[in-house]
């Protein structure tokens, strides 16, 4: 049985959430990145849009709580994860507010 | 400097390999995170949302009327009725709902959607108003009944994806207070036959409601700010609150 010390298991677990912070960046730009790829298509600014307004939400709430995680977890990059974490509360934020009044949301409708 | 011996057993070794391997760690919780998430929002969704968001700002004795089409589909696995409340008479309001379809007036949703169609219409179209039954509302959704005024029945061609066969019927139901109730009923039998079918099914079942919602919320704002003398200013979600 490996024996394993306070301090390699804690750098161990920074390891891994950083991991999970580098693979869940990448998830979510790519998820911004693919409807915009048919840049022949003019509706590919609003099927952006609309992706982030719902399938994204969901993007954006796992996203805000690895930041969360990362956070607890990585205190040598802790402000990298409230900027990000505050953005995707905005993301949410918004998502609600738009949704609430959409019909006034001349720029989607 | 304290040592800590990790218990031993299968799920302690678990535990440890993948606090061994930063990695494996990292997508373990990556998968799990989704996973559990998923689960949990599905099950919200199916317990409790999916009603609601089905018959969004319906009263119940809407969600039992008759309509056109229900004969169509006698026991439909999505039947979805929604109502909202437009401060404006029928014959006010028909106009929009004739007009409606692709190169014509649009759907009064997302806008850019329909960029190669011309958008969404904010004005009435003359052009666009003697809509008949047989007339084509999209390329595979088709005018089955008029009532002037009242209902509208489209329905989905058959073998054209999920919505094959679908009903979509528009109700519009006076008021005591002047006003009127535009209902929308779309029913459908799911059929999760192949793979891309049960995919597709699990997307659209909860999103259809977004682009629903916006195109009847876009009729009553359309209607409401084309009144001469309108000078309400109310969201629409505040009569459909329930």
């Amino acid at each position: 049985m490996k024996i394993m010390t306070d301090e390699q298991e804690h750098s161990k677990r920074i390891k891994a959430a950083r991991w999970l912070f580098y693979g869940s960046t990448f998830q979510i730009t790519m998820f911004l990145l693919i409807p915009l790829i048919d840049i022949h298509n003019p509706a590919r600014w609003t099927m952006g849009l609309l992706a982030m307004l719902t399938v994204g939400i969901l993007f954006a709430a796992q996203y805000l709580g690895v930041n969360i995680y990362c956070f607890i977890r990585d205190k040598q990059r802790s402000v990298l994860y409230i900027i990000l974490a505050v953005v995707m509360f905005a993301w949410l934020l918004w998502a609600t507010i738009t949704w609430k009044f959409i019909q006034h949301m001349t720029y989607l409708t | 400097m304290s040592k800590r011996q990790l218990p031993s057993g299968i799920v302690h070794f678990h535990n440890h390999f993948l606090l061994s391997y930063p990695f494996l760690r990292a997508l373990y919780l990556f998968i799990t995170s989704w996973v559990i998430g998923l689960i949990i929002l599905g099950a919200i969704y199916c317990l409790i949302l999916r009603d609601f968001q089905m018959t969004w700002g319906a009263t119940s004795e809407e969600i039992a009327r008759i309509m056109p089409g229900d004969e169509l589909l006698e026991s439909p696995t999505f039947d979805a009725t929604r109502v909202v409340k437009i401060e404006a008479a029928p014959e006010d309001i028909w106009p929009w709902l004739v007009q409606m379809g692709y190169n014509r007036a649009g759907f009064y949703t997302f806008g850019g959607l329909d960029a190669g169609s011309g958008g969404n219409s904010e004005t009435l179209l003359p052009e666009f108003q003697d809509l008949a039954v047989g007339d084509k509302i999209l390329p595979i959704l088709t005018v089955i009944s008029m009532d002037t005024n009242h209902t509208m029945l489209w329905v989905f061609d058959e073998h054209n994806g999920p919505w094959s066969g679908a009903t979509w019927c528009w109700g519009l139901y006076p008021t005591n207070d002047g006003h009127t109730r535009l209902v929308s009923r779309l029913r459908q039998d799911i059929i999760m036959d192949s793979l891309p079918s049960i995919i597709g099914w699990i997307i659209m079942d909860p999103l259809e409601i977004a682009m629903m919602r916006t195109t009847m919320l876009g009729i009553k704002r359309r209607v409401e700010q084309y009144q001469p003398n309108d000078v309400n200013g109310e969201s629409a979600d505040e009569d459909n609150d329930r």
